[in-house]
């Protein structure tokens, strides 16, 4: 195949049939790429003007606009002229012939811009999953503060109260640390713990919110987006190797989470009495929260990886009118389907 | 060397003086990606513009369902003025006109079902969401009533179906006369190519 700047991709005539001109190439060409029966006027020169004959050696199947209408030329014959020795294709809708030999280009410039295009374009991926481990480890933890803030409320409010029963108003935000960590300890042996302090209400189950799974709505739709993008950014990755590439990305932020989660268990600097109270809720209630929100995100992302290409060419059905979705066809080739506007018997030579 | 239109298919053809083989001379490649860039761009530019006009007439639509259906919704209408119920007038006819503009590459029915079909999804979706959210923060005390106040939204709203398919119409007339103007032009310019080459 021969992949050029314009997203077309053309059958590729032999290599001996383009040095050569007088050289037919039928016999490779039927080796590697399938051929169409040959039409009844193959092989017969034409004298009219405009018109062309001569042998089909290929098949166009990728997107090639017409150089004079733009109209798609996929699934076009190939034909080897028979006056020049060209291998041209005509369009079918303005007539126009082009010929698509293509030759190298000698000077380096090209060569520099795509080097210089393919870094920055790499630039952007590292970015773009900079970014998405952001957002997996900040939305999980927001998630995991939605769920456990009635745990949290009820928790500063049971504390408050005893405080306010047995300090006598001496108890202040503005105390030494290692005086509000002495009040907190009082209290928390009071209680009995905090899994006491959860079971004497509603059970451990009440440490977690199921109302505020509402929340992750918004924040799941969020990260599926994120996965459709990726999953148009890489269009040369097959769905497992996309699942894999999400999968890494997940545990990087998993691994994050998880640290955090480990500083916040393990931690036993002098802290305000609310961080305090933060910390001793942690084990039963913002951990697990946090893995059930990094979990329902993290599926949100893998399956907009997985269904994003078909949502693309949705979107790009819904919206583009049919002459304008051809500049946008690499999402049907890179996934092996007919560009759009083409008919379903062009869609593959036969044989 | 030079290259003179060929007399058979018209196109640039250069002959090697050297061994006799005729080359076709193509353009830089540089220039051909930025002609490929210049479509996607005007592709990509639109489908943003489409995206965006989608997005934005949905949360209008939803946003005058909410205003304007329901039992409040009766004396937000009722405390309208007239300047107001031009304007709420006139964004109905857009959110039609758009469908039937920017949808007009679409078959008619299918483009305006689809339209309420979207709108209703989503007004369930977002009617879902305010429960939820009512419910997580403990402000709802009262029964979880989930199909009875949207059917009651929808059905006090269904009057602006009607200033939604005017604009419909004349969204569709618009683009029916605009790619009906470019389809003339596109053939009368084939015309011209098609007698120039038949001439040379």
């Amino acid at each position: 195949m021969t992949e050029t700047g314009w997203s077309e991709r053309v059958s590729d005539p032999p290599s001996e049939a383009l040095q050569n001109p007088d050289s037919s190439g039928m016999g490779a060409i039927g080796a590697s790429v399938p051929m169409p029966p040959a039409p009844p006027a193959a092989g017969i020169a034409s004298a009219e003007p405009g018109r062309c004959a001569g042998q089909v050696v290929a098949i166009i199947d990728g997107d090639r606009p017409c150089i004079g209408c733009a109209y798609n030329l996929v699934g076009q014959a190939i034909l080897r002229e028979t006056h020049y020795g060209l291998l041209v294709v005509r369009c079918p809708e303005c007539g126009k012939v082009d010929g698509i030999e293509e030759h190298p280009f000698v000077g380096r410039t090209v060569q520099r811009l795509a080097t210089a295009g393919l870094g920055l374009w790499i630039i952007l991926l590292v970015g773009f999953a900079a970014l998405t481990v952001l957002l997996l480890t900040a939305l999980s933890w927001a998630l995991a503060e939605w769920f456990t803030e009635p745990l949290s409320a009820a928790v500063r409010e049971d504390f408050q109260r005893w405080i306010s029963a047995n300090s006598a108003g001496g108890f202040t935000s503005a105390m030494p640390l290692p005086d509000q960590q002495a009040a907190v300890d009082a209290w928390l042996a009071e209680v009995g713990g905090i899994r006491s302090f959860l079971e004497a209400r509603k059970g451990a189950l009440a440490a977690i919110d199921p109302w505020a799974a509402t929340w992750s709505v918004p924040l799941a739709g969020l990260l599926f987006a994120a996965g459709v993008a990726w999953s148009v950014a890489l269009l040369g990755v097959g769905r497992r190797r996309l699942v894999a590439v999400t999968l890494g990305l997940v545990a990087i932020a998993g691994l994050i989470v998880a640290g955090e989660a480990i500083k916040l268990l393990v931690s036993e600097n002098p802290a305000p009495w609310w961080a305090l109270l933060r910390r001793a809720i942690a084990p039963v209630a913002t951990v697990p929260a946090q893995a059930i929100g990094l979990f329902i995100l993290a599926a949100a992302l893998i399956l907009g990886a997985q269904l994003g290409r078909p949502i693309a060419r949705g979107l790009v059905r819904l919206f583009l009118p049919p002459r304008l979705r051809t500049p946008m066809a690499f999402l049907w080739i890179a996934d092996g389907l007919a560009p759009p506007g083409l008919r379903r018997d062009r869609a593959a030579p036969p044989g | 060397m030079r290259s003179a239109p060929d007399p058979i298919y018209g196109l640039p053809i250069v002959t090697c003086r050297g061994c006799g083989r005729s080359f076709l001379r193509r353009p830089h490649p540089l220039s051909r990606v930025w002609r490929w860039f210049r479509r996607f761009d005007l592709a990509a530019g639109i489908f943003i513009v489409q995206s965006i006009a989608a997005a934005a007439g949905v949360a209008l639509a939803l946003g005058i369902l909410w205003s304007v259906g329901g039992p409040a919704g009766r004396d937000n209408l009722a405390s309208m003025t007239l300047t107001e119920g031009i304007m709420l007038l006139s964004a109905v006819f857009l959110i039609g006109g758009w469908v039937g503009l920017g949808l007009g590459h679409h078959r008619a029915i299918p483009a305006a079902v689809g339209a309420v079909a979207v709108l209703v999804a989503a007004a369930g979706v977002v009617h879902l969401f305010g429960l939820g959210i009512e419910r997580a923060s403990g402000r709802t005390p009262r029964p979880l009533v989930i199909a009875a106040p949207l059917l009651s939204v929808l059905l006090s709203a269904s009057w602006l179906l009607a200033p939604a398919a005017i604009g419909f119409v004349g969204g569709r007339f618009l683009h029916r006369a605009v790619a009906g103007g470019w389809s003339i032009i596109w053939k009368r310019a084939l015309r011209r190519a098609r007698r120039a080459r038949s001439v040379a």
